[in-house]
């Protein structure tokens, strides 16, 4: 088939068994009645098989206004219509013999009259699809959805996405305003939250710390409702995201930071560990370091060992 | 009803259609029925009556006519503008409203028939107020909401009753839209309940109790009040004169004309004027190329497709394509150029219903290739990389076409930044060629005026808003141009430049009243360029100020009051203040409010003071809103609003939007912006009806729209010259061509022309090449690093010993600070920053030390936290300050307390902020090294000498290896005895202390891997010889960036001065 429809894998000194391999596995995964999950390496045929599919859909009489396929960028998406639309614009045009060569190659097996009567005017029907072919990004769908649904989904119609400048100034913004109720003195729990993070953060650092946690203001906020019952007190909350961290690490209820110093420590014997640190002071500079570190370690974990003890 | 055939012909795309019209009108040529001439004498174009789709179709026709007549006067046709259903709709309405009656205005006044008594169509109600109205009920109704609980029920809903008031006023917007897309397609809105699917009946009832604002309360009002919309204005009037016509009581003759698409306002006049024996239809390119089976398949199924709405018109008025006569002039067999019906074909071809696009295979097997290069020798294609670069291209077509004397040329793009890139472009060239299509009123002088003025409200009379506003044109407050840019440069730098805190205009007076005085005692802060100001500067700075609050003192009064006030009041204040601040000085000669004409003077002037006119005059302006949403509402109210040119600005280029350019021609016509979404413009989602619920209830698919634009690019892509372009990537997103594009590259594919389209450099069609020639700048030579070489006279002859770091780590700081005396200005709106907080630790431990000399004070910490507090109140406004600078200064000042004793301990003496210096005999003469150490602790054991940090430290090694030689040198001038109030005694210890407040809230770290001795003789020495390097006249203050300085060039100010970005790439970053 002297298609421009290939994969771009097919370029590269890959082993024919390989080849043959990735060939068969990209026509299962093009198989349009399949649910499918690919994974795959950058370059090698994401894209390609993605099309094949869209492309065998057409073929098979889905109406192109009932395919959504959602990309992560717009590169991805322009580059996604672009294969699909070659690859239909030629079907379009191409002489009768030919076009039966080129869906026999799609299929893997000779297409019927029906198949081979569709396709020519697929290119069209694709192009004119109500609301266009649908390759997009995941935010243009969500945005279109919001669009269409404001009143469902307590938008304004119109909305206008915010630019990350001005989505910078509004974060700013509200942080100060919090600030500003957080630093009044008294015993409100924001008030001792404030004090606990001025420690660790302040200025700058203290806008990328809460910048962190809103990027993961959902796993904390399930967090926060999964440990703790709602209407619970605040620190009664707080406890119960210590104790999701505690079951996520698999570190005991009871365990302190001495006490896991100390089971660490045991991994290796004392005598073993002097061993060890003996037989890296031979060695070259950076051995001898490290020797040293694990007599300094060592120390440590039999303070710590006594301690517990 | 008169039996005979319609009398409908068509003009041939590629034709310059008005000019035929005129020359058909003029000549008599238009075709009678049955083929026969209407009349052997051409009649007078006086008895004529012309429709156009749009009113500058109308204007442009007028012109074509007197050009056509020569020097000789003549009565010209009634030319009136029959909107299309689009963005022009109001254009229609507009027009109906010019007079009372559509008869008067068809010019039918002669004939009414007798006894017949027509009851005239009650007044349309005002644009604004409706849309003033609705936003009121759309209020209501969220209120509503809110009363029967349903956001109780249902969360989502609890962010729709938030919505304010300038968001209901979009919505009313919408509504607007939705209410006369319904008048004017017939629609009944009624029918959306029986259609909807039942499993979803309780989603949409919420939908349709919002729809009942448009379909019961707004109608309830329109009774009440007596009038009508301007939609079912026209509606009545249109059928009515379509009865009249048909009735047989209009003698003159009528002419519709250009009309491509039928909608159910229009379709009773189309009818009527087709079947009139007086009447006369000429639509625009008539497809008569296409099968007839394809063509059968046009209307419902295919809107989308170019011919289906002049399918519709031939369908309403009951006539086959072959009913229709060709309009021929001998001026336009003249103008046909070769290849016209081939690419007329061509393009008919490519644009074929989806459907039957099986016919594409056939096509290209039998096609003459001939013909297809004949198709293809006036039109190219242009793939520009991106939206710059085709603007660029664009630009340079426009401009080669003005080589031909005579030649006009036309942009057509419905991209606006597009269109404004091309007229920036064709500015450079001194040609002045304005978008046709508009500019949006607020983004107009006066538009940008009256919204800064908001903007001032909006963020509290913030700097960097109030500086904008100030340097607007049409600011003066009652000075001259000169007097009161001078003003407001003096007040930017008395009150903006310097750390800004709170906010208002008492804000803005608070920081002019501190603008000379620093509360932490240090009034060598100010800058230069402040210190410099006049007297009459600063009182110039202050008077604008207070003419500044008398300005604004209408609207601001309104703010405090708090409480919803009447819209109306809030326009007038909002027009107070405009007036007042854009009032010029009294030159004692116009007593008579002349003085705010710059404001409302142009054509932007003129709409600008129309809106806020019709929004004082307006009753529904009652409606009451509080004084924080007047911006958003006023935005929402006119944002709409739009200035066009009034009259073109360039005999021969144009630059306008699809809508514009129906029916107009040029030699050269530049279709750009060719881009999927972009053009065909993507049907947006409609808030309120999806697309099965559209059709339910009687109104178009969207893709209708589609249609209409498609036959306009069919129309404009027949013209002779013809150029397409389209950017691959738009803000570095690649894009997906044009549908119609797309279509017409896969037929030219099929004919073995896959690249035939494409711009030819080669044959003269190199505008982007060329484009890159003029944009081109010669060989790039990146500049090398500054490397000033002053003369040794003005090299300084004393410096601090901070300054000796910086002069280490980038000799080019000496020379900006100390040989030319630059200072950078702070940014507008500074918050405090990290150096007023050192300033502050310094001072407040400085201050506590001279308080408490001896044993340390019970509660020391609170005490030294009191003191602190002293100097922070000034700042304390800040949010970053209260939130960060106090606690972290809690935290050091409990660390210090703690701390302090040991470090008290055997101390006889205690100095803090003490001055010292000590003089180096160097080859250029005395040098004279000066410190001001933060501390020095005197015992018998000898000198520590202490330095306060309020970030990181120095680490022992920067200093032992003399990257930070600050304690050092400290130590070289104390073992002199260079310090105030000590003598010549041994350096014990050099120690930082950190007091950043964090975790460890503070921190000793002494210098301990030599003596001070050592080190001060070493640092010394380096000195030494630093200066006698720069002793040297050769030797050059160049701007660096070395290594183990890195964290010097974090504040460098001089950086961008020292073009540092140009030339550390290329110089690889160190020396």
């Amino acid at each position: 088939m002297s298609s421009a429809l290939t994969s771009s894998a097919g370029e590269t000194g890959v082993p024919p068994a390989v080849m043959a391999e990735t060939a068969v596995n990209q026509a299962r995964a093009a198989e349009p009645d399949a649910s499918v999950w690919v994974s795959a390496n950058a370059g090698t045929g994401k894209t390609y098989v993605l099309t094949r599919r869209v492309l065998r859909l057409l073929l098979a009489g889905t109406e192109p206004d009932r395919l959504l396929c959602l990309t992560y960028t717009n590169a991805a998406a322009a580059e996604m219509s672009r294969r699909v639309f070659d690859e239909l614009a030629k079907w379009a045009v191409s002489p009768p013999d030919e076009l039966a060569v080129a869906l026999a190659a799609l299929e893997g097996a000779p297409v019927g009259d029906d198949m081979l009567a569709r396709a020519p005017t697929l290119f069209a029907r694709a192009i004119e699809a109500p609301g266009g072919l649908k390759v997009q990004t995941i935010h243009a769908f969500c945005e279109r959805l919001l669009q269409r649904f404001p009143l469902e989904a307590g938008v304004t119609p119109e909305f206008e996405i915010m630019d990350e400048d001005t989505q910078r100034q509004v974060l700013r913004q509200c942080i100060d305003q919090v600030l500003d109720s957080a630093a009044q003195p008294g015993d409100a729990p924001l008030h001792a939250a404030l004090k606990t993070a001025v420690a660790f953060a302040a200025d700058g650092q203290f806008d990328a710390l809460l910048d962190a946690v809103l990027r993961r203001r959902d796993t904390l906020v399930d967090l926060l409702q999964s440990e703790g019952d709602e209407n619970a007190e605040h620190d009664a909350r707080l406890g119960g995201i210590d104790g999701g961290l505690r079951a996520r690490l698999g570190v005991g209820a009871n365990a302190t930071q001495v006490g896991l110093t100390a089971q660490q420590a045991d991994v290796l014997s004392p005598a073993d560990a002097r061993r060890a640190a003996d037989v890296l002071a031979e060695g070259t500079k950076t051995d001898v370091a490290r020797g040293a570190m694990i007599v300094a370690v060592s120390n440590e974990a039999d303070a710590a060992r006594q301690v517990v003890l | 009803m008169s039996d005979f055939s319609p009398n409908v012909c068509s003009v041939r795309a590629g034709d310059n259609f008005l000019q035929t019209l005129a020359d058909a009108l003029r000549e008599g040529l238009l075709p009678g029925r049955d083929g026969a001439r209407a009349a052997l004498e051409p009649i007078p174009l006086a008895e004529w009556t012309v429709l156009l789709p749009t009113r500058r179709a109308c204007r442009a026709f007028q012109d074509v006519l007197l050009r056509g007549s020569g020097s000789s006067a003549v009565l010209l046709p009634r030319i009136r503008p029959l909107s299309d259903v689009d963005d022009q709709s109001e254009l229609l309405s507009g027009a109906v409203s010019e007079s009372a009656m559509l008869g008067a205005y068809l010019g039918a006044d002669l004939d009414a028939g007798p006894g017949e008594m027509r009851v005239p169509p009650p007044p349309a109600v005002p644009d604004l107020e409706r849309r003033l109205v609705l936003m009121q009920f759309v209020m209501t109704w969220l209120e509503s909401v809110d009363e029967t609980g349903d956001v109780d029920r249902d969360p989502s809903m609890s962010a729709i009753t938030r919505i304010s008031p300038a968001q209901a006023a979009a919505l009313a917007n919408d509504l607007a839209r939705l209410m006369d897309e319904i008048e004017i397609e017939g629609a009944d809105l009624s029918r959306l309940a029986e259609s909807m699917p039942p499993e979803f009946a309780q989603h949409w009832q919420r939908t349709l109790d919002f729809l009942d604002v448009a379909t019961q309360a707004f109608p309830a009002y329109l009774s009440q009040t007596g009038r009508t919309t301007r939609a079912a204005r026209a509606t009545r009037l249109l059928r009515d004169e379509a009865g009249r016509i048909s009735g047989g009581h209009v003698r003159r003759r009528i002419l519709i004309a250009g009309i491509a698409s039928l909608s159910a306002q229009t379709r009773p006049l189309i009818e009527a004027v087709a079947r009139f024996e007086n009447g006369v239809l000429v639509l625009p390119g008539l497809d008569r190329d296409l099968d007839d089976a394809a063509w059968d398949t046009l209307g419902a199924s295919h809107p989308e497709h170019p011919q289906s709405g002049l399918c519709d018109v031939l369908r309403a008025v009951g006539i086959t394509r072959t009913d229709v006569r060709e309009l021929q002039t001998p001026r336009a067999e003249i103008a046909r150029y070769d290849g016209q019906a081939a690419r007329v074909r061509l393009l008919s071809e490519a644009m074929r219903p989806a459907a039957t696009t099986g016919a594409w295979q056939g096509f290209a097997a039998r096609s003459d290739r001939a013909e297809i290069d004949a198709a293809l020798s006036g039109i190219s294609l242009l793939d520009a990389p991106t939206a710059q670069d085709e603007a660029d291209a664009v630009a340079i077509a426009l401009r080669e076409a003005l080589e031909t004397p005579g030649r006009s040329a036309a942009l057509v793009t419905p991209d606006r930044t597009l269109a404004r890139r091309v007229s920036a472009r064709l500015a450079a060239w001194n040609i002045q060629i304005d978008d046709s299509a508009g500019r949006p009123l607020l983004k107009t002088v006066p538009g940008t005026f009256l919204d800064l003025i908001l903007a001032c409200f909006d963020d509290h009379f913030s700097p960097r808003t109030v500086a904008a506003l100030l340097k607007h044109p049409l600011t003066r407050l009652g000075l001259s141009a000169g007097a009161v840019r001078r003003a407001a440069g003096a007040l930017e730098l008395l009150a903006f430049r310097q750390v800004y805190l709170g906010s208002g205009l008492d804000a803005i007076r608070a920081s002019l009243m501190r603008a000379s005085v620093s509360p932490v005692g240090d009034s060598t802060i100010v800058h230069r360029a402040v210190s410099r100001l006049s007297a009459e500067d600063r009182e110039a700075a202050s008077a604008l100020l207070s003419q500044l609050e008398v300005a604004t003192a209408p609207m601001r009064e309104i703010e405090q009051v708090g409480a919803p006030v009447p819209l109306r009041a809030l326009v007038r204040a909002h027009l107070e203040v405009a007036e007042a601040l854009s009032r010029r000085e009294d030159t004692g000669e116009a007593a008579d409010g002349s003085a705010a004409q710059d404001l409302w003077r142009g054509e932007a002037g003129e709409a600008a003071a129309d809106v806020l006119a019709e929004l004082l005059e307006e009753e529904s302006a009652d409606l009451p809103i509080v004084a924080a949403d007047y911006a958003a509402i006023f935005r929402a109210l006119i944002g709409g609003q739009v200035v066009r040119p009034r009259r073109p600005m360039h005999p021969r280029l144009a630059i306008l939007g699809p809508l514009e350019a129906r029916l107009q021609t040029a030699d050269l016509i530049v279709l750009a912006g060719l881009n999927d979404g972009k053009w065909p413009r993507l049907a947006n989602p409609d808030p309120w009806i999806n697309r099965p619920m559209r059709a339910d209830v009687g109104l178009p698919a969207p893709e209708q729209r589609i249609g209409m634009a498609a036959h306009d690019f069919v129309q404009l892509a027949a013209a002779p010259r013809v150029i397409l372009t389209r950017a691959e990537r738009i803000d570095g997103t690649p894009t997906v061509p044009s549908r119609w594009l797309m279509r017409i590259e896969a037929v030219l594919r099929g004919v073995d022309r896959a690249d035939a389209l494409r711009a030819d450099p080669a044959a003269g069609e190199a505008w982007l090449a060329w484009s890159e020639i003029a944009g081109r700048v010669g060989d790039h030579r990146p500049i090398s690093a500054p490397r000033p070489r002053p003369p040794v006279a003005l090299r300084p002859r004393r410096m601090s010993v901070t300054r000796v770091e910086s002069w280490l780590a980038n000799p080019y700081s000496v020379y900006a600070r100390s040989i030319l005396k630059l200072s950078p200005l702070d940014p507008l709106e500074a918050p405090p920053d990290a150096s007023i907080r050192g300033r502050i630790i310094h001072e407040a431990v400085h201050r506590f030390t001279v308080q408490y000399p001896g044993a340390l004070p019970d509660a020391a910490a609170d005490k030294l936290v009191a003191i602190a507090d002293e100097i922070l109140i000034a700042y304390v406004a800040h949010p970053r300050v209260a939130a960060f600078w106090r606690p972290r200064l809690r935290r050091f000042a409990e660390w210090f307390a703690q701390t302090e004793g040991a470090r008290r301990d055997g101390v006889a003496k205690m100095l803090t902020e003490v001055d010292g210096a000590r003089t180096l005999s160097a080859p250029g003469g005395d040098f004279t090294l000066t410190a001001r150490a933060d501390r020095i602790d005197a015992s018998d054991k000898g000198l520590v000498i202490y330095d306060y940090k309020s970030g990181t430290a120095p680490s022992v090694a920067q200093v032992t290896s003399g990257v930070s030689p600050q304690l050092p040198l400290e130590a070289a001038i104390a073992e002199v005895g260079g310090f105030d109030g000590l003598d010549a005694v041994p350096v014990q210890r050099l120690v930082y202390i950190s007091a950043g407040g964090g975790t460890p809230a503070g921190e000793e770290r002494w210098i301990t891997k030599a003596s001070p001795a050592e080190l001060a003789a070493r640092s010394l020495a380096s000195l030494s010889a630093l200066v006698a390097q720069y002793d040297d006249p050769a030797t050059d203050y160049r701007a660096v960036r070395r290594g183990q300085f890195a964290g010097a060039y974090r504040y460098d100010d001089y950086a961008h001065l020292a073009r540092v970005a140009e030339w550390s790439v290329a110089e690889g970053g160190d020396e």
